[in-house]
């Protein structure tokens, strides 16, 4: 396997504040996942690897040139941003065509290829919207159709799974098993290692700007499984969930949140939860509007690495 | 011979990108509420003058406004022409010039557009050439109808002819106005993190001082050659008592056609160069 992101000594800092600390690492091609809590590092060190940033100390390269000021170099990647980024006033298909077009693509091709990865992403019926009024999933969903939309060698997605419904985390997931499968490599960031670990075995811990831990997921997810994990659920018919999760012997308690529709549900095999819940949710018409995992356990597990 | 087809495609390339950036821009600026807004402001000259047309034929002088409706249509036109040089170019490059990258970097789109084979001074380019066509089109229609309404007048002293061509220069200095403001506030835009405050301070409280304030100081604003070049408008006079004052009024009077026009190229393409150089370096953080 070659490296397609290279760091030597790389540091960035704001200020007083650090964001990444002397790292010193080679990142093979396939998928990678980038694992750590809210803070840790990791969208920083996302946007030190497409150019948005500069290092303060110490040099990056990906797939083998310098990154900042290289436009010729993101015709190579493609970048996934974690924040909202976009132009409300256009349709999705709009967007995606433009940015398409600044890879160089005749409009003809842009859209031909918009229509491709909008198809991908399941977004086709809802193209015509404007972007304003997509829910957060589907923004979510056309921020990646603009990453994927010039097929690039290797996509750097931040949280991509962030705020999306169980239907379009999962359809994600196997998109991005799928680009790996097909020899394109994918740096993927999260805080839940469950996410992380639907999608690669391969990953590399952050935590305060340093990297903690790289190398299989296994044994990560020994050290978290000792820790219960928490999922918080707000939907339609909370209570009918809890009443349906209760029954199962890997939850360790149900109760409802302080919000309306809210639930936190502790549990000591998140994996099951998390394969058991699309059934449900369809199988019972619940609508779910939010779906999330802090990162308690995960601290836990960086405090015991850190030691 | 390969290095060559592989400069042009960069250079199309380059174009290309230029033009989706046009694109961009103009089509998200075009639709904006500020577009609206400033086309009110611009055409109100506009009804000015039809008001002067009508109600100027049977006026009394005890009606009010009976003085700026007497008026001849030569001093109306050199009251109106010049707003449009003075304010409103000067508000619609504040408006638009700030905004350029600013909006961008507000609202986190501009992370699309340096994550794509883009060089980031076609950015600059196709925003700036999106921004001079929307200034045009906000600027000149109403322009052009103001100086037809008053100049068709059957007062007016001048011939169509010399007026046509007066109005052609002052036509001109307008659109200098705009490249110039433009790259500066292009520049606050792309620099600052207030830029709207910083264009206001400077479009309406430096150059207004600057031109207030007797002596060489005036020679640092923009206005001072944008009106040294506008035919018609007010001549820049400073004190004239003492043997020193008259030295310094010589040095702060008019400045002549042609270096006031080189001035005005040379800050915007200082400024413009410099709104390149600050996107090239500066680092914007999207938290």
């Amino acid at each position: 396997m070659s490296a397609v992101v290279e760091m030597a000594d790389l540091s960035k800092w704001y200020g007083q504040v650090i964001g990444v600390n002397d790292i010193t690492l080679s990142i093979n091609s396939g998928v990678t996942g980038l694992l750590g809590p809210n803070g840790a590092g990791k969208s920083t060190l996302l946007k030190l690897m497409v150019g948005l940033l500069k290092p303060s100390r110490g040099s990056i390269t990906v797939l083998g040139e310098s990154v900042w000021n290289n436009p010729d170099l993101s015709r190579r990647i493609g970048y996934c941003p974690e924040q909202d980024a976009f132009y409300d006033d256009m349709t999705g298909f709009q967007f995606v065509v433009n940015l398409a077009r600044l890879n160089g693509y005749s409009r003809r091709e842009a859209e031909q290829r918009a229509l491709r990865v909008i198809e991908i992403v399941d977004l086709l019926e809802n193209k015509g919207r404007k972007i304003g009024a997509y829910s957060k999933g589907m923004r979510q969903r056309i921020k990646l159709a603009q990453s994927l939309v010039h097929d690039p060698e290797l996509l750097f997605l931040d949280e991509p799974l962030g705020g999306m419904d169980p239907i379009g985390r999962r359809s994600t997931i196997r998109l991005v098993k799928e680009l790996g499968a097909n020899g394109k490599s994918v740096i993927v960031s999260s805080h839940i290692l469950y996410e992380i670990e639907a999608m690669t075995n391969n990953i590399l811990l952050i935590n305060n700007g340093r990297i903690l831990a790289e190398g299989d997921v296994h044994e990560i997810r020994e050290l978290i499984d000792e820790h219960p994990h928490n999922v918080y659920i707000n939907c339609s018919k909370p209570r009918l969930l809890a009443s349906i999760l209760v029954k199962h012997e890997d939850i360790a308690s149900v109760r409802l949140g302080a919000e309306d529709g809210a639930l936190v549900i502790e549990t000591v095999k998140p994996d099951d939860l998390y394969s058991r819940l699309p059934e449900i949710i369809l199988e019972n018409n619940i609508k779910v509007e939010n779906l999330h995992s802090p990162d308690d356990n995960l601290q836990a597990v960086f405090r015991y690495l850190v030691g | 011979m390969s290095e060559q087809i592989s400069q042009n495609i960069r250079k199309s390339s380059s174009l290309q990108s230029c033009r989706v950036i046009f694109d961009i821009t103009f089509g998200r600026t075009v639709r904006s509420r500020k577009t609206a807004f400033i086309l009110i402001v611009a055409f109100l000259p506009v009804l000015l003058a039809v008001c002067y047309r009508i109600l100027g034929r049977d006026v009394r002088p005890e009606q009010p406004f009976s003085r700026v409706l007497t008026m001849s249509p030569v001093q109306a036109l050199s009251l109106m022409i010049p707003f449009f040089l003075q304010f409103l170019s000067v508000l619609v490059a504040l408006f638009y010039g700030t905004a350029l990258l600013a909006d961008e970097i507000d609202s986190r789109t501009i992370i699309h557009l340096f994550t794509r084979p883009v060089r980031k001074h076609s950015i600059i380019l196709g925003k700036f050439a999106a921004y001079i066509l929307e200034a045009f089109i906000i600027l000149i229609p109403p322009m052009v109808l103001t100086f037809l309404i008053i100049a068709t007048h059957s007062g007016m002293s001048r011939s169509f002819a010399d007026s046509l061509s007066i109005f052609g220069k002052q036509l001109g200095v307008t659109v200098l106005a705009l490249m110039v403001y433009g790259t500066i506030f292009t520049f606050f835009g792309a620099r600052l993190k207030r830029p709207v405050l910083f264009g206001l301070l400077f479009a309406f409280g430096w150059e207004k001082m600057a031109m207030a304030v007797p002596g060489v100081v005036r020679k640092f604003s923009v206005i001072h050659y944008l009106m040294s070049v506008f035919p018609g408008g007010t001549p820049v006079r400073g004190f004239t008592t003492g043997r020193g004052f008259l030295k310094l009024s010589e040095v702060a009077g008019p400045s002549g056609t042609v270096f006031s026009i080189v001035m005005l190229l040379a800050i915007t393409i200082i400024f413009f160069g410099l709104s390149v150089f600050t996107i090239y370096q500066k680092e914007y953080r999207f938290e």
